[in-house]
């Protein structure tokens, strides 16, 4: 039986996440800022939602973390692992393979 | 430094949900630094330091849901905190026999080896009997606790509440009220009581120190809580 998508669709914060860290390293203020400016303030949500995200994608040992000390101010920052670059790539063509089907589906006009 | 209204909240609904302080710590901490940089990037934009600190906020977003969302994503991020019911109702019922004579094994062989001897020695020998009654009775105690210990952490890694912990270590306690582990020379016995009386009179039972392990357990387990509820509930720091 196929497999339905539920996951894919509750994980498009996941993709975002690992998205950008496979970029650079980023502490939490940083990927919050960043998924602002390149939606252009389109995706709105509390900041404060972005941790329980970053910890669970630790526990599942798609990225790692460190504190360190930068310019005064002691932070975490995320690193991507390999399993979260393995992740990312498994996101990054589910999420093509649902913006085709919904393209085809919405037909001509513009998405 | 002192705690943002925020901060405060945040811990205050940490501590109600019995969330562990390492975990705990470093949500405080992570959440304390991302309302920090809004409210700097408020005051950089020329918000008065109240303006900041009320923007910074309400971009953070509701504490009390923030907590509740970092305890249900700690659970969900092991198979334990999915299924506490099978993990600390069921799994103990069978686990906690094969682990207790897996552990208690381990301690006699152990003894054996400090002896730098076989088994036939000990038993031969009166007083190197003596030293393996001592390592078999302290194997015992040890592989009880060890076992109860073991699920109390595995409840608390998944941020379950303290009621899961006291189920599974309350079946270790019943097991170690019925299990007996004895050591005769040339003969060592290691079963279940059967009796009426031990069933049924639990009285007259002579297990009640190994019983009373996994509640040791539990009970410094919940002081530690304790120690992690005083921390997150106090004003500052």
């Amino acid at each position: 039986m196929k497999k339905t998508n539920p996951s894919f669709l509750n994980g498009v914060p996941e993709l975002l996440v690992l998205r950008l860290l496979a970029r650079r390293t980023m502490y939490g203020y940083e990927i919050v800022k960043e998924i602002q400016v390149q939606t252009k303030d389109a995706l709105t949500f509390g900041e404060g939602c972005i941790y329980p995200y970053l910890h669970y994608l630790e526990a599942e040992k798609f990225v790692r973390s460190e504190r360190r000390q930068i310019e005064g101010r002691s932070r975490h920052y995320y690193d991507l692992t390999a399993r979260g670059q393995k992740r990312l790539e498994a996101l990054t063509s589910e999420w093509a393979r649902v913006t085709d089907a919904v393209a085809l589906v919405m037909g001509g006009q513009h998405v | 430094m002192s705690n943002p209204a925020p901060i405060l909240q945040l811990r205050r609904r940490l501590a109600e949900l019995g969330c562990p302080l390492a975990v705990a710590k470093r949500i405080v901490a992570e959440t304390a630094d991302h309302l920090e940089d809004l409210r700097q990037a408020g005051l950089a934009g020329g918000l008065t330091e109240t303006a900041a600190s009320a923007q910074a906020a309400l971009c953070l977003g509701e504490p009390a849901a923030l907590a509740e969302q970092h305890l249900t994503r700690l659970r969900e991020s092991s198979w334990w905190g999915r299924h506490p019911r099978l993990g600390f109702g069921l799994v103990p019922i069978l686990a906690t026999p094969v682990l207790w004579i897996l552990f208690w094994l381990v301690a006699v062989y152990s003894s054996v080896l400090v002896g730098r001897t076989g088994f036939q020695f000990y038993f031969d020998v009166p007083a190197q009997f003596g030293v393996m009654l001592i390592g078999v009775g302290l194997g015992k105690f040890a592989a009880i606790g060890l076992i109860a210990a073991i699920y109390h952490r595995l409840a608390r890694r998944a941020a379950l509440n303290f009621a899961w912990s006291v189920l599974a270590c309350g079946l270790c306690s019943l097991y170690a009220l019925f299990f007996h582990a004895n050591l005769e020379p040339h003969s060592f016995m290691l079963g279940i009581y059967g009796g009426f009386h031990h069933w049924f009179l639990p009285a007259l039972n002579s297990n009640w120190p190994e019983a009373t392990v996994p509640l040791l357990v539990l009970l410094i387990a919940h002081a530690r809580q304790q120690r992690t509820t005083a921390w997150l509930l106090q004003p500052a720091s």
